[in-house]
């Protein structure tokens, strides 16, 4: 079934249709929490709440893009309004954030180094203002294409690849920054 | 879903060129993201599909009039207007969610029925609120004339002295001259009587004078006579 006959199905009230949606793209929306909030547990509820405020909004799905997309960005802005609200410092012995297990592996030091650096790509993107962030994020953790993300967000495709490319390059600057730091 | 890696001439028609960034630092940042994203890419726990399922199992169905009602209840604009085009184009005979297939009829019903009673509402709060307006400008229109009423007292001594002093300050008996012509009117109108008693005798007179100064020259009563009688006129007969 294409998005349509699914999103079709779901509203007539076959509560099947949904599963298969989640089923479908579920790994995907998961990913693109984890990659914003670096924490399995905030991610996984990240994505159950995107699922539910898909589910709820389902009547206004028009087709335009893809479902994909189109949940994609629903989990990157529920993901980055988590992230806002988020106190707490980082701890690294969660399982499944970086930094986990450091020392378990052959090359402890490298881990480390790699570990601190994916942080420090998270923080970057994160900091990014919008709508920037919202367009690396799209791109770069749920992996759309430029044309999935304006269709998704509604905006001109050459509005898109000015927003990604200022945002990449604010994006430079302040990993170069991280670097020397 | 895009899994192809970045490439910088995906952003050639990009508008802004930032300062300094060529297309080798984009695909440095851009490798550096794609492979943050690769180590970061864990799948969800195996009952993660139940627990979803469980969260909307409650949820009532997401059909184009539900989900008006649920964004109007939020009170998110821009929600409500797209549930609301879901819900025009659903009543047209499109599918809500702009699927393919015809919506089943009582779904279609609810959408025009929802939609006539957004028609009503929004017709009758304009209705109220032009009333409303006209019976606001309507009550400032009867405190208004309250002031403009004592004004007019207040004003003319305001601008007698106004005026008094000016004409004090300048040349006092040119301005007291010009006050006077109008009082003066008055006297020449009573001047006028008289001037009307005196035509009648004239009047006797006239006729003689135009008679005697046009000749045949066609001329018909004429209410001027006292000018053409003057003998100074070219036009005369005297010549």
């Amino acid at each position: 079934m294409d998005d349509r006959s699914l999103v079709e199905a779901v509203t007539s009230g076959d509560r099947d249709a949904f599963r298969a949606i989640v089923e479908q793209e579920g790994t995907a929306v998961f990913r693109t929490c984890f990659r914003i909030l670096g924490r399995v547990g905030d991610a996984e509820d990240a994505a159950q709440e995107s699922f539910v405020i898909a589910y709820r909004s389902l009547g206004t799905f028009r087709g335009d893009g893809s479902l994909a997309g189109w949940l994609a960005r629903i989990a990157t802005r529920q993901s980055l309004r988590r992230l806002g609200q988020r106190h707490d410092a980082e701890p690294l012995d969660v399982p499944g954030t970086p930094g986990a297990n450091l020392g378990a592996g052959p090359d402890p030091l490298g881990e480390a180094i790699a570990a601190e650096r994916q942080r420090a790509v998270r923080r970057a993107v994160a900091g990014l203002r919008e709508p920037y962030r919202e367009v690396v994020a799209l791109r770069f953790f749920a992996e759309l294409s430029l044309q999935e993300i304006a269709a998704a967000t509604g905006r001109p495709l050459g509005t898109v690849k000015t927003h990604l490319h200022r945002g990449l390059g604010r994006l430079r600057d302040e990993l170069a920054g991280e670097a020397l730091s | 879903m895009s899994r192809e890696p970045f490439d910088p001439r995906e952003l050639a028609d990009g508008q802004a060129p930032v300062e300094g960034a060529g297309d080798d630092d984009l695909a440095t940042v851009a490798r550096e993201l794609e492979a943050f994203a690769a180590a970061e890419s864990p799948r969800p726990s195996p009952a993660f599909t139940e627990h979803v399922l469980a969260a909307v199992e409650h949820e009532p169905l997401p059909t184009p009039p539900r989900t008006f009602l649920v964004a109007l209840a939020m009170l998110d604009p821009r929600a409500v207007w797209r549930a609301l085009g879901a819900n025009v184009r659903l009543a047209a005979g499109g599918s809500g969610s702009g699927t393919a297939g015809p919506p089943r009829l009582a779904l279609r019903l609810q959408a025009v029925a929802l939609l006539l009673a957004v028609v009503l509402i929004v017709a009758g709060g304009g209705t109220a609120g032009a009333v409303g307006a006209a019976a606001f400008v309507q009550a400032i229109g009867n405190v208004r004339p309250g002031p403009t009423q004592t004004l007019p007292p207040t004003e003319p001594p305001s601008l007698l002295p106004t005026t008094t002093p000016t004409h004090h300050d300048e040349p006092s008996p040119g301005h007291t001259e010009t006050a006077e012509p109008s009082e003066t009117a008055e006297p020449s109108e009573s001047e006028h009587p008289d001037a009307h008693e005196t035509p009648e005798p004239s009047e006797s007179e006239h006729p003689e004078a135009s008679e005697d100064d046009h000749g045949g020259s066609g001329g018909g009563p004429s209410p001027y006579p006292s000018s053409s009688a003057d003998p100074s006129d070219d036009h005369g007969g005297n010549d």
